[in-house]
């Protein structure tokens, strides 16, 4: 049954206009303030699931979707206001507007800060971030910036660490057709769970970019804390080092994008993922091809220690600890429109399936679903 | 072949008719000269920096025409694929596009009242308050 009478669905497209309609009027600011730059991005996404299915979001790392039921949730508003303080300071904060988990309207501030050129093309940026680890990870809310109807990178992207508070050093250096960009970055790192505390983050990324190939990697290691589902504290002394590499070639019309991220954590799960896409460019028609598996590694790990003495005991897990491989396979395949320079209309077919073989007494559990998503995606 | 010869014809009326595009600055700018690659760092935000250290400030008119002739000829990039390209540096602060102007009058009264300011024009359209620093081959 499709379901188009959510109590609050009137009410959320009238806020998400009233944004859209708000911003489009901010944005003639530019005429008057010279040194003000406003940029906002919208995603209007229509979803529908034949299947219970947890699948990736633009907006979170992942999202349940109903099964026989056309969801909007992932559906997006943002916007950006990027201040030059002076000829070498800027300032800028990003913020965006979608739905949360229960799928009520939601807010955050993705980015806050402070930037300084050094000259030499060499700038510091201080303040809350998200962490370059594949360019996905920064560019997870903006829909407008990829080929596919949501963000390849799963959860496990960067772990689950999306934003991270501190400082980072970026240097760019151009040597005849080679352009070399460096982003040394550290900080507190924010995870997308409550029960895990980031707690420092030292990563650097490289990017190289010669004519239509682009190549960027990242290595980070990060230490956190991780507490139980009653806020005790189980470890307050974990690590986990990740790292990634990702192209993109442009062959005349084709495109090829190719991905691979890894972690290794104290605490389990590990995981990795890879992908690969295949896009070919017909003015303004992009049809596309992409193939996504992303692994977790369960083992059955004892908590290291109860760092706090006087912290209760660790009362034994309901259900028996995972053991083993999570798999999720994704296979899709699409159409972009661009139909003006500063819109684009996606439709995605993509099935989804997963094979958890974590849980040793209940087998192989498999879920798979097909997903049909239709969005509006654009830049003003 | 009629296609070739069709868009030969195109690209000789469009330089007849707007010129050849150049790159300028101020007529007291102390920079005299830039190469292709220079030009294509500097307008597509990979560096924001003169090749003697001095900022650049990027800023072109807001004519479509002209500017995907020369985004084609600096990068390569369609229209849609600079647009893209863009939304990925301004959305993760790296880089912001050139400033446009809607008119050639407020572009070079910038040029002239702002520190390291660079734009392309057509050759025609060049004056005595204009230094050339780089001309398309």
């Amino acid at each position: 049954m499709l379901n188009f009478s959510r109590p609050h669905f009137i009410k959320k497209i009238i806020t998400a206009f009233l944004m859209y309609q708000l911003m489009t009027t901010s944005a003639q600011a530019n005429s008057w303030l010279e040194e003000l730059n406003i940029n906002s991005f919208i995603s209007i996404d229509a979803t529908y699931t034949n299947n219970d299915i947890n699948i990736e979001s633009s907006s979170k790392e992942s999202r349940e979707y109903d099964s026989k039921k056309i969801s909007f949730e992932n559906s997006l508003l943002g916007t950006q206001l990027n201040y030059q303080v002076s000829e070498n300071l800027n300032a800028f904060i990003q913020g965006a507007l979608y739905y949360d988990e229960s799928g009520e309207p939601e807010t955050s501030i993705d980015w806050a800060y402070l930037s300084y050129d050094f000259g030499n093309d060499l700038t510091a940026r201080a303040g809350k971030l998200q962490i370059p680890f594949l360019k996905g990870t920064e560019l997870r809310k903006i829909g407008f910036s990829r080929l596919w109807a949501r963000p390849l990178i799963p959860s496990n992207g960067a772990s689950g660490f999306n934003d991270f508070t501190g400082v980072e050093l970026l240097k760019s250096i151009a040597y005849h057709d080679n352009n070399f960009t460096f982003q040394l970055s550290l900080g507190k790192p924010e995870h997308g769970l409550s029960m895990v505390d980031g707690q420092k983050m030292v990563l650097l990324s490289v990017g190289y970019q010669q004519y239509n190939f682009h190549l960027r990697t990242a290595i980070a290691q990060n230490k956190y804390a991780v507490y139980s589902n009653d806020n005790v504290l189980i470890n307050d002394n974990s690590h986990i080092r990740m790292g990634s590499i990702e192209a993109e070639y442009t062959l005349r019309n084709v495109i090829g994008n190719i991905g691979y991220s890894t972690s290794r954590s104290d605490n389990t799960p590990d995981d990795s993922m890879q992908y690969i896409s295949i896009a070919y460019q017909l003015d303004t028609l992009s049809p596309y091809f992409f193939a996504a598996r992303k692994n977790q590694f369960f083992t059955h790990v004892i908590p290291a220690r109860n760092a706090n003495a006087t912290s209760p005991p660790i009362p034994p897990p309901n259900v028996s600890p995972r053991d083993g491989d999570s798999d999720t396979y994704n296979f899709a395949l699409g159409l972009k429109w661009s139909f003006s320079d500063q819109h684009i209309l996606k439709a995605q077919i993509e099935n989804v399936k997963i094979r958890d073989k974590t849980r040793i007494s209940s087998g192989i559990i498999t879920n798979e679903g097909n997903v049909l998503s239709l969005l509006i995606e654009g830049v003003f | 072949m009629i296609k070739m010869i069709l868009t030969l014809l195109f690209l000789l009326c469009h330089g007849i008719v707007y010129g050849q595009t150049v790159v300028v600055v101020a007529k007291d700018s102390s920079i005299s000269e830039l190469n292709s690659q220079h030009v294509a760092n500097i307008f597509l935000a990979r560096t924001n920096r003169f090749p003697n250290g001095e900022k650049a400030a990027t800023i072109e008119l807001k004519n479509q025409t002209a500017r995907e002739g020369f985004y084609q000829q600096i990068s390569g990039k369609s229209p849609r694929q600079l647009n893209a390209y863009w939304t990925t540096l301004v959305f993760t602060g790296k880089g912001k596009p050139p400033k446009g102007y809607p008119n050639s009058a407020d572009l070079l009264f910038k040029l002239n009242n702002q520190s390291g300011a660079i734009t392309y024009i057509a050759d025609t359209q060049v004056t005595d308050e204009m230094k050339v620093v780089y001309r398309f081959p």
